[in-house]
């Protein structure tokens, strides 16, 4: 059972490397062609497969190469998912100020393009690197990761509902 | 693990205690995946750096294996009277994977399917973290099974500060909650959510739980509907990336019940949900009687 188990991860790794031979073929036609969107698509991909890779660090990079790739013509959609991605892979290696200057590139650009559902995910990503720093130590790294906003984002930020969710019996009193 | 958590050695130990996708460990491989199948444990720095002490580092893997084997041991044999151990024990929440690996690894530990694709274990706390209750320790315990899950529901409740639900977000645009209780077990309080939030007790709560120790929610009502893609894409992401992982799926909660909510990447990056037929009904009688 045992070696079973190991040949069916032996042939899962196979078929991950092989998807990721593809994208990067899929990423340098992208990259010839001058198609920015479709480069940064492949290297999000690209990144994903790393992740189930379990290679992390270069998952991270590639979303972040996705990320400053992708056009300004591109919809908010494509241009949120690197930095969500980009943000689930820094908390997993520890870099957590990045995650969460990632997950306000996230909040902003949902924020400029009045997207409710999208704001959501950030609140829900904030959350999760709130959690780590905790509530009371948060004020220190979330600046920290505000200053590594471009200033044109800075404003858009919900800045005051990540430093401060209000606890339940709070709201109730109001 | 948290006094390791930001050292340059967190790598190597995660690697060596990493459950059931260690590499390999020579002799105590085997017996360090039961051990950490068994057992939770807390390894402080003072404690791991006597076991690495004047080891080379080419062996510091086999060296925490060792020691985790060793703590282990020790574990088994700390065992507290039964009325102490009603009163301690506490539920910890496994999403289907680790379930399965829980089963083949230490199929002895009792548990319990409270929800669809999850199963509860019992921890009863140790000298250096948790173990969980095994089947042969039922008779000792003197308690029918769902009497220990019921006493470990409430210890969990009796643990949970009045402070611990944080609202994420509660504006016109939506309405999201999150758990801030930092000893490890944010997930199992999907089982009490509707007692935390019992003005939601009927319409019931949608959760992601995609690690052991983290859980946001949103009312399964029109304010919390927003939400539900923060919900999925943290779930999503969260099962693939964060440390004990438990579902990438979505899960409602109420005092009437719990069902699963499918949650699948689709072409365009958001998360596909495949909402189950007694949730739809759900929702047609919310609204039937003006709750939705």
């Amino acid at each position: 059972m045992r070696f079973g188990r190991e040949k069916n991860e032996q042939r899962r790794k196979k078929d991950l490397e092989g998807s990721l031979e593809a994208l990067r073929r899929e990423a340098a036609e992208a990259q010839e062609s001058g198609d920015a969107l479709a480069e940064a698509i492949a290297y999000n991909n690209i990144g994903t497969v790393q992740c189930d890779l379990k290679d992390f660090e270069a998952a991270l990079e590639s979303y972040l190469k996705s990320a400053a790739l992708v056009p300004e013509t591109a919809t908010l959609d494509e241009k949120i998912t690197p930095w969500g991605n980009a943000a689930a892979v820094a908390r997993r290696v520890d870099q957590w100020v990045e995650a969460t200057a990632y997950s306000l590139r996230v909040d902003a650009l949902a924020t400029m393009a009045g997207d409710a559902e999208q704001q959501e995910v950030a609140t829900m990503m904030m959350a999760l690197v709130r959690k780590q720093f905790g509530k009371k130590n948060f004020a220190e790294p979330l600046d920290a990761a505000m200053a590594m906003l471009p200033e044109e984002l800075r404003p858009h930020v919900r800045r005051d509902l990540h430093a401060d969710p209000t606890f339940r019996k709070d709201a109730e009193a109001k | 693990m948290t006094e390791s958590a930001g050292h340059p050695l967190l790598a190597l130990i995660e690697s060596a205690l990493a459950p059931l996708g260690a590499r390999p460990m020579g002799a105590t491989d085997e017996a360090l995946l039961v051990a950490y199948a068994e057992l939770e444990m807390e390894l402080v720095w003072t404690d791991l750096d006597a076991c690495l002490h004047g080891t080379d580092p080419a062996h510091w893997a086999d060296a925490v294996a060792e020691r985790v084997v060793h703590l282990a041991a020790e574990a088994r044999t700390d065992t507290a009277e039964p009325a102490d151990a009603l009163a301690t024990l506490l539920p910890v929440l496994w999403g289907e994977s680790s379930a399965r690996d829980l089963a083949r690894r230490a199929p002895d530990v009792l548990a319990f399917s409270q929800a669809p694709g999850l199963i509860t274990t019992l921890a009863a706390p140790t000298v250096n973290g948790r173990r969980f209750v095994q089947r042969a320790e039922l008779e000792s315990l003197g308690q029918p099974a769902p009497a220990l899950v019921a006493a470990a529901l409430g210890n969990l409740r009796a643990r949970t500060g009045e402070d611990a639900v944080q609202m994420l977000r509660g504006d016109e645009a939506g309405l999201s909650y999150g758990l801030a209780c930092d000893d490890g077990l944010d997930s199992s309080r999907l089982l009490i959510l509707p007692d935390l939030l019992p003005q939601f007790a009927e319409q019931g709560l949608v959760a992601a739980i995609p690690a052991r120790d983290f859980l946001v929610a949103a009312p399964f009502c029109r304010p919390g509907l927003a939400a539900l893609r923060g919900l999925a894409q943290v779930a999503h992401d969260g099962a693939r990336t964060m440390p004990q992982p438990v579902s990438g799926d979505l899960y409602w909660i109420s005092r009437s019940g719990t069902a699963r909510i499918g949650v699948s990447p689709a072409a365009d990056g958001r998360p596909h949900l495949d909402l189950p037929q007694s949730l739809a009904e759900h929702q047609a009688q919310l609204a039937a009687r003006g709750l939705w």
